[in-house]
């Protein structure tokens, strides 16, 4: 259960981005400028939608291996 | 019961508890209170610790005027919301019932997909979403607002009322079909109504997320569709950060949400399916 627990926390906080947005701007320099911000950031403050996608493969890849082990582990847990 | 069960601890636990539930409660409740005062205070009160201050009603004015037009963000929120919860209620019912009673081809893989796609970030969703509604010219419209809150609404709708009708026996609704009644009638007649529990969490539930959706609602709208988080963003200007509006927009965020979770508490304590099965 807690390994559970975690894992959908890391999955979340790998979200994370709301308060990137509105508090640091990824600032100050790129301190705070996470994955997310930075697709945000390149598709949607600079305009290159092609980059931002590009980047946004990576956290993708990223998000199905976690996905994969969490299905993995619940279906386990449900056994 | 209670004083049974009370005796069996050891004295001064139920003090403790009570203590600590509070100091929680109280962190928790801190920000809150605070944003209640600071809405009230003029500009100049905002910055200073004094817990006495002179309230003024003036933040309200400010936030419901040029350049903050309060009153069309809560609009536009008050539509966005009323739409998504309006289509996803349905859908999610419709297809949680799928999902529940039928045997698909591919089994549980369904369901779970439609779960699955809550582990892509809204970022990455967002790039797609964003072009498609460019294509279609409908950026900066409530309808692109109502769509995309779907893709993280109707998911979770699902499976919340998924478990409702998991748990409610087939018999009933066959019972009601051996009486001649259809299955659409079945479900609406017999199964809707014991599962209501179920869709009135699911109604609170996509209700706060899409009232409080931030990150869609920034990207997809500039000026015409801006919801209520990304009017609080707009208080951060270059003249500085107005606290004071901002705390001010809170309050108007989180009342319906006060609101909502009063009403919905006496609804569930209630406990409609009391009597159903048993």
């Amino acid at each position: 259960m807690l390994a559970i627990t975690i894992l959908l926390k890391t999955i979340f906080s790998l979200k994370m981005l709301d308060q990137v947005v509105t508090m640091t701007s990824g600032g100050p320099g790129s301190a705070t400028t996470t994955l997310p911000y930075s697709i945000y950031e390149t598709a949607f403050r600079f305009f290159d939608l092609g980059y931002g996608a590009a980047i946004a493969y990576l956290l993708a890849a990223v998000m199905l291996i976690l996905a994969v082990i969490y299905s993995r582990m619940v279906t386990e847990q449900h056994a | 019961m209670s004083d049974a069960r009370r005796k069996r601890r050891p004295p001064g636990t139920s003090r403790l508890r009570t203590a600590l539930i509070w100091l929680v409660a109280l962190a928790w409740l801190a920000p809150v209170v605070w944003i209640f005062a600071t809405a009230f205070k003029s500009p100049r009160d905002v910055l200073s610790l004094k817990p006495l201050f002179t309230p003024t009603l003036h933040n309200f004015t400010v936030a419901f005027n040029n350049p903050y037009f309060l009153g069309d963000r809560l609009l536009n929120s008050a539509i966005v919301t009323g739409l998504t919860l309006l289509i996803a209620l349905p859908v999610s019912t419709a297809a949680a019932y799928a999902f529940s009673r039928f045997r698909l081809p591919g089994g549980a893989v369904w369901p779970l997909g439609v779960l699955a796609t809550q582990f892509l970030p809204p970022v990455i969703i967002i790039i797609p979403l964003f072009i498609a509604f460019r294509g279609m010219g409908i950026l900066d419209t409530k309808a692109a607002l109502v769509i995309a809150n779907m893709s993280f609404v109707v998911p979770y709708a699902i499976w919340m009322i998924k478990g409702f009708i998991d748990a409610l026996p087939i018999d009933m609704e066959e019972a009601a079909q051996m009486d001649g009644a259809s299955r659409l009638r079945a479900i609406w007649d017999v199964v809707v109504p014991l599962i209501l529990p179920g869709i009135a969490t699911a109604a609170v539930f996509c209700f706060v997320v899409s009232w409080n959706e931030f990150f869609y609602a920034l990207v997809l709208t500039r000026q015409n569709a801006t919801t209520l988080p990304v009017a609080l963003l707009g208080t951060r200007t270059d003249q500085g950060d107005a606290w004071e509006v901002m705390a001010t927009m809170g309050l108007v965020i989180m009342l319906p949400m006060l609101v909502i979770a009063r009403l919905m508490q006496r609804f569930f304590t209630k406990g409609i399916t009391t009597g159903g099965v048993r």
